[in-house]
């Protein structure tokens, strides 16, 4: 089982689970953690790792999804998915929208981290798109 | 039996929905069901572009009532999509069965309006909608509450409880 983090500056965070459980439903493999401007980045580091520890449990990893490579909830994951001491493993993907949410119901039952990201990061690739008109006649072939 | 998927969705084809469930089930195309849809060019253009490898057909229900005996003596797979219970009934009100391979009516979001009651997350129904899940409950369908594969879900005989 793979669970996700969901770290942003700002309500980012759970306005994104709010918005995904709308469409999807309950997502409990979820979990969001946010850096605000009154708590500032000591007291996100200790909350990031109250959550973590949390979404830990029973889990074969844990991906967490970044709003922004390189902002503070960024370098914090990226302090423990690089330190081989953390189990389960932690992977970071930067950029997270809508449709990345989603698609994290669809890898949450793997159990491999580094395979669960890689799909999550391909899939969301595609929801980038410019919108197109499909063509309107329609045949019979069924 | 060609119809692997029979869902009630108010966004007709809601393109993330959808797709979540083509990895679930067989699916060869979709055969989505809307009067104003269907009347709106622009409109059904659109969503049939909001599902990019899967085949779309967008038809009224007269339309669909026509095609649906093509659709189900084929080989292939399809997903039969209607906006409203309303529309699924008045198709089995025509003589053509909603059987499916997947054994049941799902039923995904229903966005709440002036007459509705609320039954399930994003789920409201008005008193038109209850008497056609009644009528397709009668008919033999067993029909499920579900937004997406993996989640909770309750069945009409349930939400009927919430209605009284």
């Amino acid at each position: 089982m793979i669970n996700v983090i969901l770290a942003t500056h700002g309500s980012l965070a759970e306005a994104l689970l709010a918005s995904s459980r709308m469409v999807y439903g309950e997502l409990p493999h979820v979990f969001p953690v946010m850096l605000t401007e009154n708590k500032g980045i000591n007291s996100f580091g200790d909350e990031f790792a109250a959550v973590l520890k949390q979404a830990s449990k029973d889990a074969d990893g844990v991906v967490v999804l970044c709003d922004l490579q390189s902002g503070t909830p960024w370098n914090i994951a990226c302090h423990y998915a690089f330190n081989p001491d953390t189990q389960p493993p932690v992977t970071v993907l930067g950029g997270v929208n809508f449709p990345m949410v989603l698609l994290s119901d669809e890898i949450k039952d793997l159990a491999d981290i580094e395979q669960a990201t890689a799909q999550l990061l391909a899939n969301t690739q595609d929801t980038l798109v410019q919108a197109t008109l499909a063509e309107t006649t329609q045949s019979d072939d069924f | 039996m060609s119809i692997s998927f029979v869902r009630i969705d108010d966004r007709v084809i809601h393109g993330q929905l959808v797709t979540r469930w083509a990895k679930e089930l067989p699916c060869d195309g979709i055969i989505a069901i809307d009067d104003a849809v269907a009347a709106d060019p622009l409109l059904s253009s659109v969503m049939k572009g909001a599902v990019q490898d899967i085949k779309v057909w967008l038809f009224d229900t007269a339309t669909a009532i026509e095609k649906l005996p093509k659709i189900i003596a084929s080989e292939k797979h399809y997903f039969v999509i209607g906006k409203s219970p309303v529309t699924l009934k008045r198709i089995e009100e025509a003589g053509i069965s909603l059987q499916n391979s997947n054994k049941k009516i799902n039923v995904g979001p229903m966005s709440a309006r002036a007459t509705t009651t609320t039954i399930g997350p994003n789920q409201s129904v008005n008193p038109e909608e209850s008497a056609a899940f009644d009528y397709l409950m009668l008919r033999g369908h067993q029909i499920e509450f579900r937004l997406v594969p993996d989640a909770s879900s309750y069945s009409w005989q349930d939400a009927r409880q919430k209605l009284k």
